[in-house]
């Protein structure tokens, strides 16, 4: 015993362990409660991300083929005109577009976790959009339910991999001595922290049951007998027509870097070829096989895989605007980082045949 | 810094091992007045390090809102401080008159600035151009501090306690720095008095008397009240008031009902958890509602609803202006003027004038009814005592709707289509004459809802549920708690609305 320490008295002991007993009772109380609510509760109702997810869980074995990805995959592939390209090259496919709008790693894992959850023994090939991870939320989502349904714990440690990595960065660039630090860590601690707050929300389900409450005092749609959009687009969905004027100007000015300095690939965070290593081998321990494409911006930098993943995959890369004049005329983008309406059976056809030619080299698995 | 948020949590447990880890009182009130301040600040200033850069790079203009309030809590500190001590010191009753003045004077001269200035300028206006003379009167664009109606309260009991020499003037400003900026109850009460709570200021708290499971238990109470009933109940009442003539006979009763509800469980459960957080901390706050609803009269309504303002207008502004020592019609003055004036403390709008008037009506009819009914059969009192209930309610109902109604806005142009006064009247038609024509419904969910949570309340009333949980052993409690609050949980909307008494 340390000299000069006395023992605490023996009625205090016991009150600290009736107190330590009684605080894990409260958590296991709560921890049970919590897994119970999840086995019970149906998936939250994400806008985009619960129609997909049920369409394909219902119709899983119709496809051969789906696209993941953020909305470069779900407004520019047409799923039907990709398919009809194949048939004209003599390949027989059906393709789903599964890309959601701002679906970015490691979110694209965790939807793809869910759809292969049903069956899917038609599935041989999965087009996976390549991109980083973004540590940062998107202002307008934070709050929502998109923001927190993919925190499972997998996921979250990702997040966190990837903060940690933008803290060393910040570290190595300001040095020890900088008199803003604290304001320089902030944004990726503040998101560190963010997506530690969404696995919490997540794992206790926060608001589940309130939604299903408020939607007893909302009016009840009424059953709608038009056919399933999901069934006839297979998941495209239609964007606005043609480039406003607000984007006119940023688009021509990139366009013009780009012509000088082509987009050139850059590894980022380390917690992004993590990601997509995990989500290669999900699609192959599937029974399918990942091809990743590098989707027509004019952005300066496009996100550059692992090397492993290099030489074991097919990527389609249709950032070169020399290669794709098509893709990259005015006329045809909505923006710096999407192509219009007009443009999206272009795209749809020209994947169609970069994968034909690439299909020929690399044979999918037997099924 | 909502008490329901995830954010007040990791602060309070903050604050919570600090506060117990350290070993003198001194310490102990320097943390917590920090913590108060901090508290209180975290109402305006949004992100603190955001703030903090602003403050460094002298970016005035981006400044948030309000970012100065914490400044006018601490001058309404240092002018009672000081007002105390020059009370303590005259002994001329004319000297402390003028010094109990000045601190009325400035007390309500900041609630009058913040929070009735731009309602004073608006109705002279109208008044004159009732009368045909038109004027130009402008109004300023002021935001009201949080909780500045509970604080200056706070702050005017301690001066004319102190004047009326019910209590001694505190030496150290530490002491009343910590009273008024204590943060449990900064914003929205209860209205703790000085006497009650600066006697436990001087005595350091004791460990052993803190019943941590009956604080936790009260705090769980009042966070399901705030984050899932009065939340789930604000939807329909927020959909009702927006549009009433949209709704039928059952849905115009049932938002009125469910906005009983909401204001219900928004105020109380406020009450409950700051009630708990301050006995987890060692001190004991005022109680502000005894189960109001059951109240078998506007008087016994009083007595059980905000039971710390109605006892501060009692003991402040009924009393003193002569209570029931006299006449029958001044007593009714006096009552009258009271609620008036009770009423016109929560909201600067004329629809809080008549809440207030309202009650001050049922009271003196309550008044006079007793004289009348006092020597009455066994059986009319009998009738009476069922039925006293349910029209006790249904008045207080019919109150809730001037208390609530909102002016209608037009989404487009941003005009008002409708005045406070005339949405209340029309809300008004609707509940009691069925003027209600509407198609919408929310339907006898609803309806079985409410059931359900009257049916819940009135078993809480009857201590049932006290009962149970307190022959419950301390290590089964715990896990039924931890049941109960992922149950919480799952109830809560992820946007929460704030405090409806934040705005008073």
């Amino acid at each position: 015993m340390t000299p000069g320490i006395s023992p605490p008295p023996p009625g205090r002991l016991r009150r600290l362990a009736a107190a330590g007993r009684n605080v894990l009772l409260f958590a296991a109380g709560l921890g049970g409660a919590s897994w119970l609510a999840g086995v019970w509760l149906p998936f939250p109702a994400v806008p985009e991300v619960a129609e997909k997810r049920a369409h394909l869980r219902a119709h899983g074995e119709e496809y051969d083929a789906i696209f993941l990805g953020s909305s470069r995959i779900e407004l520019q592939v047409m799923p039907a005109v990709f398919d009809q390209r194949l048939a004209e090259l003599g390949t027989t496919l059906r393709s789903f577009n599964a890309g959601i709008s701002a679906m970015a790693p490691p979110e694209d894992a965790f939807f793809f976790d869910e759809i292969i959850r049903a069956p899917h023994r038609r599935l041989r090939w999965v087009f996976i959009e390549l991109g980083p991870v973004r540590l940062e939320a998107d202002r307008a989502r934070a709050d929502s339910e998109r923001m927190s349904y993919w925190h499972d714990a997998e996921r979250t440690l990702l997040m966190w991999r990837c903060f940690l990595g933008e803290w060393r960065q910040t570290r190595k660039r300001l040095g020890r001595k900088q008199a803003n630090r604290l304001l320089a860590f902030q944004k990726p601690l503040q998101a560190g922290l963010e997506h530690l707050f969404h696995f919490l929300k997540n794992e206790v389900h926060l608001g589940r049951g309130a939604t299903l409450a408020t939607r007893l005092i909302k009016d009840k749609p009424a059953a709608s007998t038009a056919p399933n959009p999901m069934t006839i687009a297979q998941g495209w969905v239609r964007m606005e027509d043609l480039m406003d004027e607000k984007n006119r100007a940023p688009y021509e000015r990139a366009y013009t870097e780009r012509l000088v300095a082509p987009q050139r690939p850059k590894a980022g965070n380390p917690a992004g070829a993590e990601a997509l290593r995990r989500l290669v081998r999900k699609v192959v321990a599937a029974g399918a096989t990942p091809v990743l494409i590098i989707p027509p911006t004019t952005a300066a930098t496009h996100f550059e895989p692992p090397p492993e993943i290099r030489q074991t995959c097919t990527i389609l890369d249709f950032s070169d605007m020399r290669a794709y004049p098509d893709l990259y005329r005015i006329e045809h983008r909505l923006d710096i980082e999407h192509l219009n309406k007009h443009a999206a059976p272009i795209f749809s056809r020209l994947l169609a045949e970069a994968f034909f030619a690439a299909a020929e080299i690399i044979a999918p698995p037997p099924r | 810094m909502l008490f329901v948020e995830f954010r007040f949590f990791l602060f309070f447990l903050v604050v919570f091992a600090v506060h117990w880890a350290l070993r003198s009182n001194t310490a102990r009130k320097v943390w917590l007045l920090a913590c108060g301040h901090f508290f209180y600040a975290c109402f305006f200033i949004g992100d603190p390090v955001a703030f903090l850069g602003q403050i460094r790079d002298g970016d005035w203009a981006k400044m948030p809102d309000g970012w100065w309030f914490p400044a006018v809590l601490w001058s309404s500190t240092i002018m009672d401080y000081v007002v105390g001590r020059g009370l303590g010191a005259s002994r001329e009753e004319r000297t402390r008159k003028l010094w109990l003045l000045a601190s009325l004077a400035a007390n309500l001269g900041v609630l009058c600035y913040f929070k009735y200035f731009n309602f004073f300028v608006t109705s002279a206006g109208a008044f004159l151009d009732w009368f045909g003379l038109h004027t130009s009167l402008s109004t300023l664009k002021i935001i009201l501090p949080y909780g500045v109606s509970f604080y200056t309260f706070q702050s005017m009991s301690y001066s004319i306690d102190v004047y009326r020499r019910r209590l001694a003037p505190v030496r150290s400003f530490l002491d009343l720095a910590f009273f008024i900026s204590f943060f449990p109850q900064l914003v929205a009460g209860p209205i703790v008095r000085a006497m009650t709570f600066l006697p436990q200021v001087v005595e350091k708290r004791t460990w052993a008397s803190v019943r941590v499971r009956d604080c936790c238990t009260l705090f769980f109470i009042g966070f399901v009240k705030k984050a899932c009933v009065s939340e789930f109940a604000a939807h329909i009442a927020d959909a009702f008031f927006a549009a009433p003539s949209q709704y039928d006979h059952l849905s115009s009763i049932l938002g009125v009902l469910f906005y009983a509800v909401q204001i219900y469980c928004d105020f109380s459960g406020y009450s409950d958890m700051a009630i708990a957080s301050a006995r987890l901390l060692g001190y004991e706050l005022t109680p502000n509602f005894d189960f109001p609803y059951f109240s078998r009269s506007i008087t016994e309504f009083w007595r059980r609803w905000h039971i710390s303002l109605s006892t501060w207008l009692r003991d402040y502004l009924y009393i003193p202006l002569g209570g029931s020592h006299g006449s029958k019609l001044f007593t009714y003055r006096n009552l009258l003027l009271t609620m008036l004036l009770g009423g016109l403390w929560h909201g600067a709008s004329w629809t809080f004038v008549i809440w207030g008037g309202m009650h001050g009506v049922a009271l003196i009819f309550h008044r006079e009814w007793q004289r009348f009914t006092g020597n009455a059969g066994a059986l009319f009192k009998k009738t009476m005592a069922v039925l006293a209930v349910p029209l006790t309610f249904y008045w207080i109902c019919l109150t809730w709707i001037f208390f609530r109604a909102a002016p209608l806005i037009d989404e487009k142009t941003g005009a008002i289509k409708a005045t406070s006064l005339e949405m209340a009247q029309r809300i008004f038609k609707a509940f009691t004459l069925f003027g209600a024509h509407g198609s919408k419904s929310f339907g006898l969910d609803c309806l079985a809802v409410f059931a359900v949570l009257a049916l819940v309340h009135w078993l809480n009333s009857r201590r049932i549920f006290t009962a149970a949980w307190q022959r419950l052993p301390d290590w089964a409690a715990a896990a039924l708690l931890g049941v109960g609050t992922e149950l919480a949980i799952l109830f809560v909307p992820v946007k929460y609305k704030a405090f409806i008494y934040f705005q008073f």
